[in-house]
């Protein structure tokens, strides 16, 4: 009776909750995205540092990546390999994060202008995802030592995997904000 | 690997630990401990704000160090960051009353936490109201010291009952205790979070009650802007209070919504699925759209008044804000309602022992009423836009109606020719009916740019609203309580002093509120403690009414609360309804039922003998 959570039609509950709870937290990036007083008359500013910007979606995209092939590994059954992606999916998290840290310390962007309130919002909205994601992927890494996840059994992967490409999809939308729309 | 997958599992483990202080003891000491910590800290990087320990970033960072601490110490840090790593859950819940005290996974002691902490805020917004109905007795100050604390006791007293009861009692507490029952469901999904959040609506109202502490704040429930970000630090803690609460209304509505959806029992299809359910389905679909939509206004908010950013002041543009916030704040009054119309068609066919009307419509009301809320919010905000753009919403706002209408046909078609008992519930459904009759009347009329700009903002608009929320809300949640008050306690209540409680409140409730339509159509204002001396003996006289509300509202909650422990024993179906929690003992035991449940046809028809559902036992365990 134990593993009665584990049936199909358990999973599937969590399963839907999960993605319910995602699209839940999609509504605020879609107000940030689409509040007309931030885009009226809106404008990418020079001073942003368009290398940077890319650097930091190209780690989010990699991390992704990483994070997708963790969960492609347990799928197969390897859990060494899926521990080992989520492990290095949070490091580039956390590479990205450390960029983002950098861009913020250098101010390059200043606060009082309007692009720099959108800049800074935006970013620290999808930074503070990001955050918690990594520590998702981290727990779950930690998790996976003493709960066997198995190529039929890894709900929990799957969980930290969809907010992690939640987490991504919208950094990825801010970045397309932020530096060219 | 079931022996590891087992480990994981956090219930039932034979590693428990013996908890040495109570839950709430710790998760006040380590609530103190993450605010003093995140406090400091913050304060010692952002050093210059004008004081040496508490400044409003450092009150923001250790209030979620508070609050963190508070969820872990009620029980979060066993059943929640354990199991995330893997380590079996420490964590017992008590089988006594020590169960209410600290986090559960029990929907119905979750349904019944919530009820208290909802009903202690509606006492606290409820001496709050009085204190206001007390000040306006003279048309000068003479209880209030200075504007300011009256105008934060209004924001107080709004943001409490609107996000601690409004949208918390009918969906959180008896959509808690009530939809896994009604669906034949023995758990929810996702049980953990869902007793998690319930901790965070003492959090968020404790924060609300102590912002005058941080300065008083004037914006009401709105929190209006550009006044907000020129208020004093109090105005940060409504922020973060009523994050905590509508996170807490996020959580149960998503575990709500999911069980609705994964754990019917066998037969309950789609058209056999009660009304309530239904309501709670909608309102909970809304609860996760629009919570999220307030949280991200308030957060804007917030960086405009910590930074400071110029979003919504005078650099930036404050109809944003006030769009964004009613882009939550309209179909927030559908979801404090819409299970109030469900509850009115599930309690008259039972006491009318007849036939649901037109079920199916009373259903398809209630999802476009859902769809349709999220198109009138502009109706709050016509002073501020052009003629051209209030047509759409006015046309919205009218047109929201209808489905409204189609709650109120299946009552009254219900109704019609029906052999009705007249009980406590039923009288205080046709209150509500009668009540909510009034609020949605006055409402088409506000919608109407003509009429709407010329009693906005005066007391007409507060009769309007209150006559919605409380007219038809707060009666019908009256009328759920005795309704299954049985059920909950396994006890009857009094029907004769149920019947003079409802008199009682209903005289005391449209006596203060019907009075405040003409009050505000003789000109007296919202958002003042002080008024023109001609409006006198009419504020006179809705105080004295007020007053008399509020005493009802406490009797009423003492002869429950009487019924609830003391009343005479209830039969196990007192009111020979249908619906499957009636199927089981009262109170119910911990899963619910006593084997599996068959749905074999619908709840609402009384013209046969036959029974809607079958209680398949299951078998004693082999010796």
């Amino acid at each position: 009776m134990a593993v009665t959570y584990a049936k199909d039609r358990e999973i599937a509950a969590y399963r839907w909750g999960f993605r319910i709870f995602l699209v839940s937290q999609s509504v605020p990036f879609i107000l940030l995205f689409s509040d007309w007083y931030m885009f009226d008359g809106y404008y990418v500013s020079r001073v942003v540092d368009k290398w940077l910007g890319s650097a930091e979606a190209l780690l989010a995209l990699v991390s992704g990546y990483m994070a997708w092939r963790a969960l492609q590994a347990i799928r197969q059954g390897r859990l060494t390999d899926m521990v080992q992606g989520f492990r290095r999916a949070a490091v580039a998290g956390a590479a990205q994060l450390v960029v983002l840290a950098y861009q913020w310390g250098t101010r390059f962007i200043p606060p009082g202008t309007r692009y720099g309130e959108v800049y800074y919002t935006l970013t620290g909205v999808s930074g503070f995802y990001e955050l918690i994601g990594v520590f998702v992927l981290l727990a779950i890494s930690v998790r996976a030592a003493r709960v066997q996840f198995t190529a039929n059994f890894h709900w929990d992967a799957e969980a930290a995997e969809y907010f992690w490409i939640f987490q991504m999809v919208a950094g990825l939308l801010s970045y397309l904000f932020l530096y060219w729309i | 690997m079931e022996q590891q997958m087992t480990q994981a599992e956090a219930r039932n483990n034979p590693q428990t630990k013996v908890m040495h202080i109570a839950p709430l003891f710790r998760g006040v000491i380590w609530a103190t401990i993450g605010f003093v910590v995140l406090d400091l800290l913050t304060v010692a990087v952002d050093p210059f704000r004008g004081h040496p320990l508490v400044t409003e970033p450092s009150e923001v960072m250790g209030w979620a160090g508070a609050v963190v601490g508070w969820l872990m110490g009620v029980g979060g840090y066993e059943e929640m960051i354990l199991p995330l790593f893997g380590s079996p859950s420490t964590w017992v819940e008590p089988k006594d009353w020590r169960k209410y005290f600290g986090l559960s996974t029990n929907h119905k002691v979750i349904g019944i936490q919530y009820l208290f902490t909802s009903s202690s805020i509606f006492f606290v917004g409820g001496m709050i109201a009085m204190a206001m109905r007390y000040e306006l007795m003279q048309p000068s100050m003479h209880f209030f010291t200075y504007a300011g604390q009256y105008l934060t006791a209004v924001g107080i007293h709004g943001s409490l009952m609107m996000f601690g009861v409004g949208t918390v009692v009918l969906i959180s507490g008896l959509g808690n205790y009530f939809v896994p029952l009604m669906i034949g469901a023995k758990e929810t999904v996702f049980s953990r979070l869902s007793g998690l959040g319930h901790w965070l609506l003492p959090a968020g109202a404790l924060t609300l009650i102590a912002s005058p502490l941080l300065g008083y704040w004037d914006t009401g429930w709105r929190g209006y802007e550009p006044l907000a970000s020129q208020d004093p630090g109090g105005i940060v803690f409504y922020y973060l209070g009523v994050f905590a609460m509508t996170l807490s209304t996020i959580l149960a509505s998503l575990n709500l919504a999911a069980t609705i959806i994964f754990h019917r029992a066998k037969g309950m299809t789609w058209a056999r699925l009660p009304l309530f359910v239904w309501g709670i389905l909608t309102v909970s679909l809304l609860n996760l759209i629009w919570q999220p939509e307030i949280e991200m206004t308030f957060v804007m908010a917030l960086l405009d008044k910590l930074i400071p950013f110029h979003f919504f002041d005078a650099m930036g543009s404050p109809l944003t804000y006030l769009s964004m916030f009613w882009l939550f704040g309209h179909p927030e009054v559908y979801i404090i309602v819409l299970p109030a119309f469900a509850l009115w068609n599930e309690i008259i066919p039972v006491m009318a022992q007849k036939n649901l009307f037109a079920r199916d419509w009373a259903i398809i009301g209630l999802i476009f009423v859902m769809m349709l809320s999220g198109l009138v919010w502009a109706h709050h905000i016509f002073t501020n836009m052009r003629n051209s753009e209030m047509f759409p919403f006015s046309f919205f706002s009218e047109m929201i109606s209808i489905p409204t209408g189609f709650s109120f046909m299946a009552a009254i078609g219900t109704l019609w020719r029906a052999r009705l008992r007249l009980t406590t519930p039923t009288l205080l459904v046709l209150m509500s009916l009668f009540n909510f009759t009034i609020g949605g009347l006055t409402g088409v009329y506000l919608a109407d740019p003509p009429i709407n700009l010329q009693v906005h903002d005066t007391f007409f608009v507060i009769a309007h609203f209150h006559y919605t929320i409380i007219g038809g809300m707060v009666f019908t949640w009256m009328a759920a309580m005795y309704y299954w008050l049985p059920k909950m306690s396994g006890r009857m209540f009094n029907e004769t002093w149920g019947k003079w409680l409802a008199l009682w409140v209903f005289i005391g409730f449209n006596g203060t509120f019907g009075q405040m339509f003409l009050l505000g159509l003789d000109g007296m204002n919202r958002w003042v403690p002080v008024y023109p001396p001609y409006l006198k003996p009419l504020n006179y006289s809705v105080s004295l009414f007020a007053f008399f509300l509020g005493a009802g509202f406490i009797a009423t909650a003492i002869h429950i609360l009487w019924a609830w422990t003391k009343g005479p024993k209830s039969p196990e179906n007192p009111w020979h309804a249908r619906t499957l929690e009636w199927l089981t003992t009262s109170p119910p035991p911990d899963d619910n039922f006593d084997g599996e449940v068959e749905v074999v046809r619908g709840f609402y028809r009384y013209d046969h003998d036959e029974p809607s559902a079958y209680l398949v036992k299951s078998p004693d365990p082999v010796e």
